[in-house]
């Protein structure tokens, strides 16, 4: 059963065509990374498959389901700023994501909170940027979802929080389930991506396996993204 | 889903509302400990105690406007900021996430209310001794606003016959006026917030532009039905050839006036309420676009 799938997707703000007749599928099991350069459609793409943006025209589904609640409660959201209410403790989101998602494992969470050293009486907005994107990570990574989509996961922590944040990824997903990150950081993910889709103006320029990049250019995933993103 | 919603609503709103409440009580509690001191009964102190009186009331009606602002921000914030981005990721439907707003605003306002009218009754009560209180109220309904040779020989009229309701139906159109009245802001509040969205850029300029024309169309609309419903039978009356303004003619204007204005109101407010409630469900299921 295909996992993702859009269908001729079109979305305009005012009269700019942010994406243009996007068409994709996603199965399970795959760590998609999502690339391109700034304003080339990455997190409109995320949004509208969340359901946060309505599409201009186009389909999109999830597990064969229209977007809609049926699709929220098997997709994980990662979005790329802080999403949380600042007053609440560590305590009272993790309480909240236990009321709302069905798949999410609190034992998970204060575990990886535990080797974090973070503290979950903490209210969030004592923390520094980069340990409340830890958080929110650690709280999208202890669902136990079909598809987690990561926008830009690592794009405000330090090389050595990358580290952690990658094998947190890694470690906390079911292989059946799928990821989607979108990043400008390729070489620092490239190492877990299977597939890659490009996208370029609204336009997807490329979907494919990362084995096929390496095999048929010679090539790694960064090197072709410079190659075809050439200023 | 929607009991789950309504708790974390309640439990979010309730950072700010539980402290409104508490200053209520405070309010009132310093008005009852100044009503047990003897300075009211001093004459010299009367500008005092009026303009204690005055403060009391725009406390009240401040705190009262406080909570409405909060809630349309709480509201702003939790579906169209930053944080709609948790909110409308749920696993429920944007309608029911819309309901449990709508609920949780509309318990804090009437909650507000309950404890505005309970903060006048204790007041009234610790000035007059609070075995009285009926029986002011009955004195109001039977006080004599008319009596003889203000209008024409032996007529006299009571508020209840100048207003033609008695205590016990103008309480219950109080308290459905009151209703409505909550369930209106808070749709015209959230329904302007919602339809705001709508507006490519300056989201919250077109919430507020949205709140200022309803605000402006609503004022149209009860003076046209006020003029409709309560002034054209006195003009049809004053119209009459030969009418004189005595006593039971003049009783019959001053009830054609009076007495439809609960019932016009409430349907005004409810209508419009309707109207905002159903476009704000409209726009959160087909419209959504978060920045």
């Amino acid at each position: 059963m295909t996992l993702l799938e859009c269908k001729h997707l079109t979305k305009k703000f005012g009269k700019r065509n942010v994406l243009s007749d996007i068409s994709l599928q996603v199965n399970g099991g795959h760590i998609i990374g999502l690339l391109g350069p700034n304003g080339s459609g990455k997190t409109t793409l995320i949004k509208l498959i969340c359901g946060l943006l309505t599409p201009t025209s186009g389909e999109i589904y999830v597990n064969e389901m229209p977007i809609g609640t049926s699709s929220k409660k098997v997709i994980s959201y990662l979005p790329d700023h802080s999403y949380l209410n600042d007053w609440m403790r560590v305590r009272d989101i993790i309480d909240y994501f236990e009321d709302f998602y069905e798949d999410f494992e609190s034992i998970r969470a204060y575990d990886m909170l535990a080797k974090l050293k973070i503290n979950p009486s903490d209210k969030l907005k004592t923390m520094s940027k980069g340990t409340k994107e830890k958080v929110q990570l650690i709280l999208v990574m202890s669902r136990r979802a079909d598809l987690y989509i990561l926008d830009e996961p690592i794009a405000g922590v330090d090389p050595a929080a990358r580290d952690y944040i990658l094998d947190t990824i890694l470690s906390n997903y079911d292989e059946n389930a799928s990821i989607l990150i979108s990043t400008h950081l390729i070489s620092d993910i490239e190492n877990i991506l299977d597939q890659v889709i490009f996208l370029q103006n609204g336009v997807i320029r490329l979907h494919t396996f990362v084995d096929d990049i390496r095999q048929k250019e010679q090539k790694s995933v960064d090197a072709l993204f410079r190659e075809v993103f050439k200023c | 889903m929607l009991g789950k919603l309504i708790k974390h609503d309640f439990k979010s709103t309730s950072k700010v509302m539980v402290p409104i409440s508490i200053a209520f009580v405070a309010i009132t509690l310093l008005g009852v400990l100044f009503l047990g001191t003897n300075l009211m009964q001093q004459e010299e102190l009367l500008p005092l105690t009026i303009t204690l009186l005055i403060a009391y009331i725009l406390m009240l009606i401040t705190l009262t406007m406080i909570s409405q602002i909060y809630l349309i921000v709480h509201f702003y914030r939790n579906m169209f900021s930053s944080q709609g981005y948790l909110t409308f990721t749920l696993p429920a439907s944007p309608q029911k996430i819309f309901h449990s707003k709508m609920l949780v605003g509309c318990t804090w306002l009437l909650f507000i209310s309950v404890l505005t009218v309970v903060s006048a009754l204790i007041l009234i009560g610790a000035a007059s001794g609070f075995e009285n209180i009926s029986s002011i109220i009955h004195e109001i309904f039977s006080m004599q606003l008319f009596t003889n040779g203000n209008l024409g020989t032996d007529f006299s009229a009571s508020f209840t016959e100048v207003i033609g309701y008695n205590s016990s139906q103008l309480l219950l159109l109080f308290s459905i006026l009151t209703l409505i009245s909550i369930y209106y802001n808070i749709a015209v509040g959230y329904g302007s917030v919602t339809i705001g969205q709508l507006y490519a850029k300056h989201k919250v300029v077109g919430a507020v532009l949205v709140y200022a024309g309803t605000y402006l169309l609503m004022q149209i609309l009860t003076t046209v039905t006020i003029f409709l419903v309560c002034l054209k039978p006195v003009l049809d009356i004053l119209a009459t050839p030969e009418v004189e303004l005595e006593g039971a003619v003049f009783l019959q204007m001053m009830r054609s006036i009076y007495r439809p204005m609960f019932p016009s109101m409430i349907l005004t407010q409810l209508g419009a309420g309707i109207l905002l409630h159903i476009a704000s469900i409209v726009i959160v299921n087909k419209k959504v676009n978060l920045d």
